[in-house]
């Protein structure tokens, strides 16, 4: 019985390697086809442009600027990296992908193009911001913490040193400026209340009566997310929005009392909007009177309103690159690229002679085919990535170099350059296999220790090792093997010298 | 046939002295800094429009009130900085490059980077976990690709040894290059420091593992030879793949140095090293620290006239050599 079982795992192995062999030997009529197109896929898309169209790969689209049209990491296209966590160490999915919500529209209305807001582990978040300048004001937004409500003018007895009140300060006056359209009659409220000695009007939260307890209209009460741009009858824009149970009936309430007066929409203690009432409103208060850019903004405010929990102001982690310095480690990275590339080829040529044209050949269309996997996956190319780009040009002719200098020996062996080419791949694939699974152990682990990281800097590099490794081990036993068949198939090119100095 | 492995006690020395005398200058020296990565802190790399004196940059920082700065000098119109958090660290970004602009002059370029003490704490551990997880992940795939020869544990240890062989030769390096040089190359403990401690594990068993496989090849097909003999035929054939990959590894390396962005020269600067010192190891850390073990014998050192290790390794040691396969 114990026999069987030791027996069992070889007997399982002998099986797979026949099954294996036999897909092998089926596959094997396809490789040359099937690399050719996947070369030639890999070149087009590695110099098309984001506007060209080709079919079952959908390019990045919009970022016509950069070279290649590669889709470039916060480091090489400058931007922030801001990771935040909360004051809870313990909220819920719920809550914090409501942070993350609230924050992507935040920054939505601050006009950074392609920004990637997402939970980062247990209570954080990563905001990831291309292109801002202003990172100072972006972090200001993100940590807000926005209070949104609906307040009401009541008198108050005036204090011996009145404190200005908060809707006529100097910072605010614009928004009451840009809410003006919205309220029609606002001029006859606005201004300082009457200098009655005893009382003025001051903004203070609405709130009724309902089922016997107060309800103070805050912005908890809408529900989340209910806030939309309509139209009204004439095709003029609105905002209609909704409110739980107990804050309907209180938005009625209070505006049944303010018919004629204003309301104040507050965010953060400022103006949005002072409209006046028209009616009292049953169900669904919509805001009319509005352009169709106001009511846009609006709509956004009133469904980002307050966190669910509470942010800690000060990023934990923040990494800001500006546009010149992103562009000119992208330009010096490509140089060093390019030179890198250069060289290696010429080495190879020089030393390894018609096996080193092939495999400066095969260098080159391991670069085209990298490329092509960056953008048609897409893969963010940082920094990191970059290097292990260039990097990767080294390691890359190893194999190559593996299999050269075993069809070297084999030649001098006295064997025929065919079986030289054959025994040297068989001979080398041992070494090859063992370092490039070596090398994606390592991958995988950077990756697993880039991700603790939430910055793309480690993952970065990592991925790109891997594709390297892959595609590596690729173009040195398909398209490099392919190539030394076709070469030394010519003719002229058999010639010993040529492959052994 | 050149006999690599008869002097191998004086490679060891060899590695042991460069190792020890590089450590001390990195304990004696200005030493390493740990990144703001692992310690916490703020980071900027400014770049001026005109050339800049150090002065005025210190002069900007003062105003600031920091107590611990560093101000490092990365070329006329380049400049590294290294400041603790601030208070008010939301607003550390903006206040900084204000000062700089205010007392330094006008600004090409400008990053921020910023880490908080738990991030900080958190990325020590982790990368201490990404190292520990490396090792054994290799050393259990060197295990399981060796298995068929007798000793299987043994070419992994022996590999392993050439991987902190080359892990402490990147900090001595650096180690020595701070002593001597620290006004021209800035090197940190960063992030991409470890990246580059983690691919130069990569990379230097792979070098290994490549003659270790010539050995392994040899060994089933040549069961007469005795071990040292088909380590030093093994080296032999394995020799000029050995130097051509390291060739080639560190002309873009070279090249991504020399012209590159100056923000991964810490990366950098450990695969150069590591590369050279991977070669090395291979051939003169990993294939030695192999034969000693099968033979029992650390070989001797060329200037004792074979007094160390007993006898000449390789008549007198049949050492069991036949193996079975």
């Amino acid at each position: 019985m114990r026999l069987r079982l030791r027996q069992l795992p070889g007997a399982i192995g002998g099986l797979l390697q026949q099954l294996l062999g036999l897909a092998w030997r089926r596959l094997q009529r396809w490789i040359i086809p099937g690399s050719i197109a996947l070369i030639v896929l890999a070149a087009a898309v590695s110099i098309a442009r984001p506007e060209w169209y080709i079919p079952l790969i959908e390019i990045e689209r919009g970022h016509e600027e950069t070279p290649l049209g590669l889709t470039l990491g916060l480091d090489l296209q400058g931007g922030a990296h801001l990771v935040y966590e909360t004051v809870d160490p313990n909220p819920t999915q719920e809550q914090l992908e409501g942070v993350v919500a609230i924050i992507r529209t935040r920054v939505d209305q601050f006009g950074v193009a392609e920004p990637l807001i997402q939970t980062l582990g247990v209570n954080r978040i990563v905001a990831q911001l291309p292109g801002v300048e202003d990172v100072q004001a972006a972090k200001d937004l993100i940590g807000a913490t926005a209070i949104l409500d609906f307040r009401e003018l009541v008198p108050v007895p005036v204090e011996p040193t009145p404190t200005p009140e908060a809707p006529e300060t100097d910072d605010s006056a614009p928004d009451d400026e840009s809410a003006a359209p919205g309220a029609e009659d606002e001029a006859e409220l606005t201004p300082t209340p009457e200098p009655t000695p005893e009382f003025r009007l001051e903004w203070q939260i609405a709130a009724a009566t309902v089922d016997g307890e107060e309800v103070l209209l805050t912005g908890d009460r809408l529900e989340p997310g209910s806030a939309q741009v309509g139209f009204d009858e004439i095709g003029e824009p609105q905002v209609v929005f909704q409110l739980d149970r107990q804050g309907s009936e209180a938005f009625r309430q209070v505006s049944a009392r303010l018919v004629g007066q204003q309301i104040g929409i507050f965010l953060d203690d400022l103006p949005l909007l002072t409209p006046v009432v028209q009616a009292e409103i049953p169900r669904d208060p919509r805001i009319t009177g509005l352009e169709l850019q106001e009511a846009q903004t609006l709509a956004i405010q009133l469904n980002a309103g307050a966190f669910p929990v509470p942010l800690n102001q000060e990023p934990i982690l923040e990494r800001d690159v500006d546009a010149f310095l992103g562009a000119d480690a992208l330009s010096r990275g490509l140089s060093a690229g390019l030179v890198g590339l250069i060289l290696v080829a010429v080495f190879m040529v020089l030393y390894y002679r018609m096996n080193g044209i092939v495999a400066a050949a095969a260098l080159i269309i391991y670069a085209v085919l990298v490329l092509g996997v960056f953008k048609s996956m897409p893969v963010v190319l940082t920094l990191s990535g970059l290097a292990a780009f260039v990097l990767s040009f080294g390691f890359a002719v190893d194999a190559n170099v593996l299999i050269f200098e075993r069809m070297k020996e084999e030649l001098r062996a006295g064997r025929s350059i065919g079986s030289a080419i054959d025994i040297g791949f068989n001979r080398a694939w041992p070494a090859i296999r063992d370092g490039n699974f070596t090398t994606l152990i390592i991958a995988a682990i950077l990756f697993w220790f880039g991700g603790r990281l939430g910055a793309g800097l480690v993952q970065g590099f990592a991925l790109t090792l891997a594709i390297g490794v892959a595609l590596s081990m690729f173009t040195a036993l398909i398209v490099t093997r392919r190539l030394l068949r076709a070469v030394t198939g010519i003719e002229a090119l058999r010639r010993m010298r040529l492959y052994v100095p | 046939m050149i006999d690599f492995a008869k002097y191998r006690a004086s490679y060891f020395l060899f590695s042991l002295t460069v190792i020890i005398a590089g450590i001390a200058a990195l304990f004696l020296g200005p030493g390493l800094r740990f990144s703001i990565e692992f310690s916490s802190g703020a980071a900027v790399n400014a770049t001026f429009l005109e050339v800049t004196p150090q002065e005025s940059i210190e002069l900007a920082i003062d105003s600031l009130g920091y107590e611990s700065a560093v101000v490092q000098g990365l070329g006329d119109r380049e400049y590294f900085l290294r400041l603790p958090v601030a208070e008010a660290s939301e607003r550390q970004q903006l206040d900084v490059r204000l000062a700089l602009e205010e007392h330094a002059g006008e600004l090409e370029g400008y990053s921020f980077d910023l880490v908080s003490p738990a991030v900080a704490r958190e990325t020590v551990r982790n990368g201490l976990i990404a190292v520990l997880i490396a090792v054994i992940g290799i050393l259990g795939y060197i295990v399981y690709a060796f298995r068929s020869v007798r000793h299987p544990f043994r070419y992994g240890i022996a590999a392993i040894i050439a991987l902190v062989h080359d892990i402490a030769a990147a900090f001595a390096v650096a180690g020595l290059f701070m002593l001597i040089a620290s006004q021209w190359l800035h090197l940190e403990i960063s992030s991409m420091f470890l990246v580059g401690v983690l691919t130069l594990l990569g990379y230097s068993i792979n070098d290994t593992i490549v003659i270790f496989d010539r050995i392994r090849e040899n060994i089933l097909r040549e069961t007469s030879r005795d071990i040292v003999a088909t380590a030093n035929y093994s080296i032999m054939e394995s020799m000029a793949r050995s130097i051509n990959t390291s060739f080639t590894t560190l002309v873009v390396l070279l090249a991504l140095f020399l012209l590159g962005p100056t923000t991964i020269r810490d990366f950098l600067f450990v695969m150069i090293v590591g590369v050279v010192s991977g070669t090395y190891s291979s051939v003169f850390t990993a294939t030695q620290v192999l034969v000693s073990w099968e033979t029992r014998s650390l070989g001797r050192l060329p200037f004792l006239g074979g007094g160390r290790g007993g006898a000449a390794p390789s008549p007198s040691t049949p050492a069991r050599a036949s193996q079975g396969g």
